[in-house]
């Protein structure tokens, strides 16, 4: 009889018959499946409450939990939505053109832009003037403005005027341009400066650089020294009248622009009283 | 027919040939 039994891995069941001092079970068996799965836990606390935050153009009619959401209409103080309209002809200031209505516009615009342009190196005067004379004599310390129209924005890069066939001497004469105001030389646009007049059927231009935007201007001539014989060339007495600039009669304003009295030697200032001239000497500009 | 360009500013004694930049003799191609 042996006093220690072993029992194996193998081994299912044991059935001791005889008296034994010990038994050592070396090892265990194999591990069973896994068991059900368990039941579901009890419901969690409540989470935190949800909150909307609305910027404009968005509006919230709702609540900060159970939103409406709508965009406010725009004004022309504040961004929203638009209507979108064809109409070319509405003063609406809360609807917004559609393409369709910009081509009417553009398409139209087209068709008034004036068929010209300026010729690069070529001099343009007033339309006022249609007879020159070569002996106009322009009297000293007296500013001769003539009308000029720019028909589209230009650069013209000189000023400039013609002696006339009797010119002798030496003369002082400055150049300018003013703006129009309701008809009438105003401010000073551009001050060229002066030239020495020394000699007849001579050209004498100044190099400028000014962009003149469409409208009305006036060229402005001042003998601000004569020569001996003062002459250049001018407008003759049966020139063309200015009327597209307005007048307060339909007689009695015949001109062809306006002269003032004044002494000019420190520059060209703002118009002052002026008074309605027949006759001009001719001031050109020259086109970029 | 002679023309007489001055630079920006016209005449001026402080500049070379008074600030004259071109004298040139043009052709008369028109009668006016």
């Amino acid at each position: 009889m042996s006093d220690t039994i072993i029992v194996q891995p193998v081994v299912n069941e044991l059935t001791v018959t005889e008296e034994v001092n010990d038994v050592i079970v070396s090892s265990v068996g194999v591990q069973g499946p896994a068991g059900a799965a368990g039941a579901t836990g009890a419901t969690g606390p409540q989470g935190p409450s949800g909150v909307v935050t609305v910027n404009a153009p968005l509006t919230n009619a709702g609540t900060s939990s159970a939103a409406n959401l709508s965009i406010s209409a725009g004004t022309t103080s504040t961004s929203g939505v638009l209507q979108l309209t064809d109409s070319v002809s509405s003063t609406s200031t809360t609807t917004a053109a559609t393409p369709n209505a910009v081509k009417t516009i553009y398409d139209l615009a087209i068709k008034s832009i004036p068929a010209f342009s300026y010729v690069t190196g070529r001099f343009y005067r007033s339309p006022a003037v249609n007879v020159l004379t070569s002996t106009f004599a322009p009297v000293v310390d007296r500013t001769y403005y003539m009308p000029f129209y720019v028909r589209q924005n230009n650069t013209f890069d000189r000023i400039g005027f013609v002696s006339g066939s009797t010119f002798s001497g030496t003369g002082v004469v400055r150049l300018g341009i003013y703006n129009d105001t309701d008809g009438f030389p105003s401010t000073v646009v551009l001050d060229a400066g002066t030239v020495s007049v020394t000699a007849l059927n001579t050209t004498y231009t100044i190099t400028i650089s000014k962009t003149l935007p469409v409208g009305w201007y006036w060229l402005a001539f001042n003998s601000q020294t004569v020569g001996s014989v003062n002459s250049f060339y001018g407008t003759n007495l049966a020139g063309y009248f200015i009327a597209d600039l307005g007048m307060t009669a339909m007689i009695n304003n015949a001109t062809q622009g306006y002269t003032q009295n004044v002494n000019v030697s420190s520059g060209f200032a703002t118009a002052g009283s002026l008074t309605s001239v027949l006759q001009n000497p001719v001031v050109n500009l020259r086109s970029t | 027919m002679k023309q007489i360009t001055y630079g920006l500013g016209g005449y001026d004694p402080s500049k070379p040939n008074n600030n004259i930049v071109e004298e040139i003799d043009i052709p008369d191609t028109e009668t006016e």
